[in-house]
């Protein structure tokens, strides 16, 4: 009895870890393990399983042979993700130091940096459309600067959707990097202090390297949530002007709900999936391999 | 004075900093009080009565209250279940040693990172085939494969903050591992459960690419109320920005709630402040 009981207790860690582990593994291989059977089908919304047709790889072949759309959605997918992730390490970085070379108010403003993230992108997105329409706010304060523009164009719808994304997510990164400022210790500093070190190699030898490890999971984190971001694009232009901020998320709803191709949709779910776990994986490689 | 007058060049840049990351929502609270003539009208009004016909309205004519409804029957069993699937697995991934543990770790991150988008096909069949389509129960299930692995992510660093000391002699007194938890850790881990749950809440609240393609008529929570103002007569700006106001001052409350430990949960617990 008491070996049986003992014998139990050494499986005691993972039991308690068991429950989680079904549940979303459950939820992650049957949802992909469907996705997949449905690649690998001619499968139309609104018609039942049954009438699906087996067309091996086609919807694969169609994704990156005879899908125009496929190539212009990735790289804005990339672009986004890039721009966002760059974009906010330096402001946020900048910001953040800033923050750190003052005193009074700095508590009251890192609460403030908390609203933009908090709030729901789906009304932000949709918010900002009228902001970013021909007489809104936003060419209200541009006007005097560079003229009104046309934010709903193709040229500058991309941008619009870049700068409210920014404006949501920049201060995530100031939080962080605000957080890692205070929290480093100060007699580097003071040593360099006395050896005269100018404030630019201060930055680069000690404040830049002691950084390295948030600037990674920053990066990473942001680049999982720019590479999936959907709410903000949809509610704001919806993809378009034509296929103007259509990204790969944006092309998988449009194909599989609009277009009613499941399995075209099923294939670019998958293809999506590829893409960020080839993205994120080496990255967190990375940061672990770093660690140690 | 060299230094004083660079303190104010600071608070000079600071300030237009803020303005740019603080205006488009006071702008948008602004814009929940005007007519609907003066949402878009161009020079933009500042100074204007406030009225509160877009609110009245979007109590008697959208029906917003049953939104809230379902919103919080959504939110609030996502938080409970999420807790009590994750809480268990984060303790083990705290206190024991174990094979893979690690692996098995970095594991539910990596589920984690699942676009919602690329999972909605499968959902969509999933919940047309067991009879759940339109209903809070299906955003419940699907709400929980993202946040129980952030349940397990963040409660994990909150559980190894709590001393393991205090709950081992608790067991010596005689208590079991399950006694010594209730008596001893959780008392000590409360406020992270409360940040971890607020965090659930919030993340729970804001989703929006499930929650508008696994719905229809009623399931639909608040953030799925943005298809209903474009309509062929043009855009309801006015209710849309009354919305807008309702539906993220919670989120906005409980956040500032919770700011000293927000970061920790936007990193995962990466940043323990």
């Amino acid at each position: 009895m008491i070996e049986k009981w003992k014998k139990l207790k050494k499986y005691y860690p993972l039991l308690l870890i068991l429950p989680a582990f079904i549940y979303v593994l459950v939820w992650v291989v049957y949802p992909t393990f469907l996705t997949l059977k449905f690649s690998l089908s001619e499968y139309t919304l609104g018609t039942p399983w049954s009438a699906a047709k087996f067309v091996g790889l086609a919807n694969f072949k169609w994704v990156f042979f005879e899908d125009w759309e496929f190539v212009p959605s990735l790289i804005t997918t990339l672009e986004f993700t890039v721009v966002q992730v760059v974009g906010g390490l330096f402001a946020g970085l900048g910001i953040a130091l800033l923050l750190n070379r003052i005193t009074k108010g700095r508590n009251l403003m890192m609460a403030l940096f908390i609203i933009p993230i908090a709030l729901m992108p789906s009304m932000v997105g949709l918010t900002w459309r009228l902001f970013y329409s021909y007489d809104g706010i936003v060419n209200f304060f541009i006007e005097p600067l560079f003229g009104k523009i046309n934010w709903c164009s193709t040229t500058f719808a991309l941008p619009a959707i870049l700068i409210t994304e920014f404006w949501q997510w920049t201060p995530f990164f100031v939080l962080v990097f605000f957080a890692a400022l205070t929290s480093l210790p100060q007699e580097p500093y003071e040593a360099a202090k006395i050896d005269g070190a100018s404030s630019w190699l201060t930055f680069k030898d000690i404040t830049l390297p002691s950084l390295k490890r948030m600037i990674l999971i920053v990066t990473i984190l942001r680049s999982i949530e720019a590479l999936r971001s959907f709410d903000i694009i949809y509610t704001l232009f919806g993809g378009g002007p034509g296929i103007a901020t259509q990204t790969l998320s944006i092309h998988i709803q449009r194909t599989a709900f609009l277009g009613r191709m499941l399995g075209r949709g099923s294939a670019l779910s998958l293809v999506l999936v590829l893409i960020t776990l080839a993205i994120i994986i080496p990255m967190m490689w990375y940061f672990t391999r770093s660690r140690s | 004075m060299k230094v004083k007058f660079g303190n104010v060049v600071i608070y000079v840049v600071l300030f237009f900093i803020m303005l740019f990351f603080l205006f488009p929502y006071f702008w948008m609270i602004l814009s929940a009080f005007k007519t609907p003539v003066q949402t878009y009208a161009y020079p933009p009004v500042w100074i204007f009565t406030p009225t509160l016909k877009n609110f009245t309205s979007l109590l008697t004519d959208y029906n917003i209250l049953f939104y809230l409804k379902n919103t919080l029957l959504v939110t609030i069993p996502t938080t409970l279940l999420a807790l009590i699937i994750g809480l268990p697995a984060a303790y083990s991934f705290a206190r024991f040693r174990f094979r893979f543990k690690e692996g098995l770790f970095a594991s539910f991150l990596i589920l984690q990172l699942f676009p919602s988008v690329s999972a909605l096909i499968a959902f969509y069949f999933i919940a047309h085939s067991i009879g759940l389509y339109d209903t809070q129960l299906m955003l419940i299930l699907a709400y929980l494969v993202w946040n129980v692995p952030l349940v397990i992510w963040l409660m994990r660093g909150f559980v190894e903050e709590a001393s393991p000391e205090v709950e081992e002699s608790a067991m010596v007194d005689g208590y079991s591992r399950l006694g010594a938890f209730f008596r001893v850790t959780l008392p000590s881990i409360l406020p992270g459960l409360m940040v971890t749950s607020i965090l659930v809440f919030i993340t729970a609240w804001n989703e929006f690419t499930l929650a508008y393609f696994l719905t229809e008529v009623n399931a639909k929570t608040l953030p799925t109320m943005v298809g209903l103002f474009r309509t062929q007569t043009g855009t309801m700006w006015g209710m849309i920005f009354g919305l807008s106001f309702l539906s993220t001052l919670p989120v906005v409350i409980l956040a500032l709630a919770i700011r000293k430990h927000f970061v920790t949960g936007l990193t995962f617990g990466a940043i323990k402040k």
